[in-house]
């Protein structure tokens, strides 16, 4: 191929010639085959690039559609159902909506705030100038200074959109910080009410238990199937919120 | 395993009409359907990586639906015809498999046996032998049997040619602009001559393969 043909031929398909040269430049093609016959072929070749990208995008578009749905339909299959049964049709809720999971969590927080008030008006004793007070009776701890206390929102929504690693990183990182928060808890372990104590526990268990649940979700999407199911097979053996649903997947995946 | 994920000619026929008036739903029904057929059909002689899988899979896609586009398969009076306006004999997902299958062998560069794979059995015996099978799907644009085969060859070309070529004719940047996109050529000069490379190979391979099955 002639490479100074191939310029000339590139700027007048691409609309880069003036009037002048490009009647010049048809006029030369006229007499010249060689240059007929590469024009000829340039011109079909920014055709058919032009039409497949077209259709390759149609085609981008046609599976971010498909796997889309794939995703919806998976999420909204897998509700608990029970243990023996794979699915049923879901009731109300989705996965998307957390209506009766975040009410159960809002009176848990109610509840926990109010007892705390409730414990921590028997155990605070004021500030008070006399040097004979005792001051060895420490706050108790805040149930809203726990890190724990913030919601899985980030973490569903990358499961959501497919963000599979992302999610694993933001769980494994909530892991660390329950850990952290459960440990300092067994540290001051003395300082706080045994019933505050207890409830705690539970908190801690809720968070991990449904952590473990969003974990099995994202290796799933990363298509860890056998990690999911080791997850899975511990979390249904548990009285946990999430038992029932952890059961459905295991049976769907095992 | 036989006839598994077949549609009937009359889903192939809405799904084929949908698609070629640009309706979404229909052209995601046309990727499940060919999709699934794939998955439960390619079973290709070499081991094929799942990214090669995924290539050729788009590929063969594309070509299909650049022949729904140019209407070498279409729908009239809710049937399903092909060439010369006869009607499917076959199904649209066995078509497609063809294709795939035409797909397969070019990019593995496996060379013509004299046989080819019953798509629905998965045995192999002679029903058409390669050239046959390149002209009956590749390459039947008869108006124009250049077009199919430069739209075949440009679907082998290698990644950096196609996106050479894809900038340039298509986004029609400017070799500056491209320069900025592709940071690994140093210069325009060595930016053009690339392009001019990957320009003349496209030629030579259509011409070989136009000297192969038309001369």
């Amino acid at each position: 191929m002639n490479q100074d043909y191939q310029d000339k031929i590139d700027q007048y398909l691409l609309g880069q010639m003036n009037e002048d040269v490009r009647l010049a430049f048809e006029k030369e093609m006229e007499s010249d085959s060689e240059l007929q016959g590469q024009f000829k072929f340039t011109k079909d070749v920014k055709k058919v690039v032009s039409d497949r990208n077209r259709r390759l995008t149609q085609i981008r578009e046609w599976e971010k559609d498909y796997n889309n749905k794939k995703k919806v339909a998976t999420i909204e299959k897998y509700e608990a159902t029970g243990s023996g049964f794979e699915y049923s049709k879901r009731p109300d809720s989705t996965y998307k909506k957390t209506s009766r999971h975040a009410k159960r969590q809002y009176i848990y927080w109610i509840t926990g705030v109010a007892a705390i008030f409730i414990v921590g008006f028997f155990l605070f004793k004021p500030v008070s100038f006399d040097q004979n007070e005792d001051m060895s009776n420490p706050v108790p701890m805040s149930q809203g200074s726990l890190r724990g206390s913030e919601d899985n929102s980030a973490i569903k929504k990358d499961l959501e959109e497919g963000r599979y690693d992302a999610a694993l990183v933001l769980i494994e990182d909530r892991e660390r910080s329950i850990e952290e928060e459960k440990a300092l808890m067994e540290q001051n372990k003395s300082e706080i009410d045994s019933d505050e104590y207890s409830y705690l526990q539970e908190v801690f268990q809720i968070q991990s238990d449904e952590l473990h649940l969003l974990k099995a979700y994202a290796l799933i999407g990363l298509k860890r199937i056998n990690e999911a199911i080791e997850i899975l097979e511990e979390l249904r053996q548990e009285e946990s919120p999430f038992k029932l649903q952890a059961d459905s997947l295991y049976n769907h995946y095992k | 395993m036989e006839k598994e994920n077949q549609i009937s000619n009359e889903e192939a026929a809405a799904i084929v009409d949908g698609v070629f008036h640009h309706d979404i739903k229909m052209g995601t029904a046309l990727y499940e359907v060919c999709l699934d057929y794939f998955k439960g059909h390619f079973h290709p002689i070499k081991l094929v990586n799942e990214y090669d899988k995924d290539d050729i899979f788009q590929n063969s896609l594309e070509t299909l639906l650049e022949k729904i586009d140019n209407r070498k398969i279409y729908v009239e009076d809710g049937e399903l015809k092909g060439k010369d306006g006869k009607s499917f004999t076959g199904s649209l997902t066995t078509y497609f498999m063809s294709i795939a299958y035409l797909k397969y062998k070019e990019f593995f560069r496996v060379p013509p046996i004299g046989f080819c794979i019953d798509i629905d059995s998965g045995k192999t015996h002679q029903l058409l032998n390669d050239a046959d099978l390149y002209k009956e799907i590749l390459y039947d644009d008869e108006e124009n049997v250049t077009l199919s085969i430069i739209a075949d060859c440009i679907s082998k070309m290698s990644k950096r040619c196609s996106q050479i070529l894809t900038l340039f004719y298509y986004k029609e940047m400017s070799l500056d602009e491209i320069l900025d996109e592709i940071p690994s050529y140093k210069s325009k000069n060595a930016l053009k001559t690339e392009k001019n490379k990957c320009m003349n190979s496209l030629r030579e391979s259509a011409n070989a393969i136009y000297r192969r099955f038309f001369i």
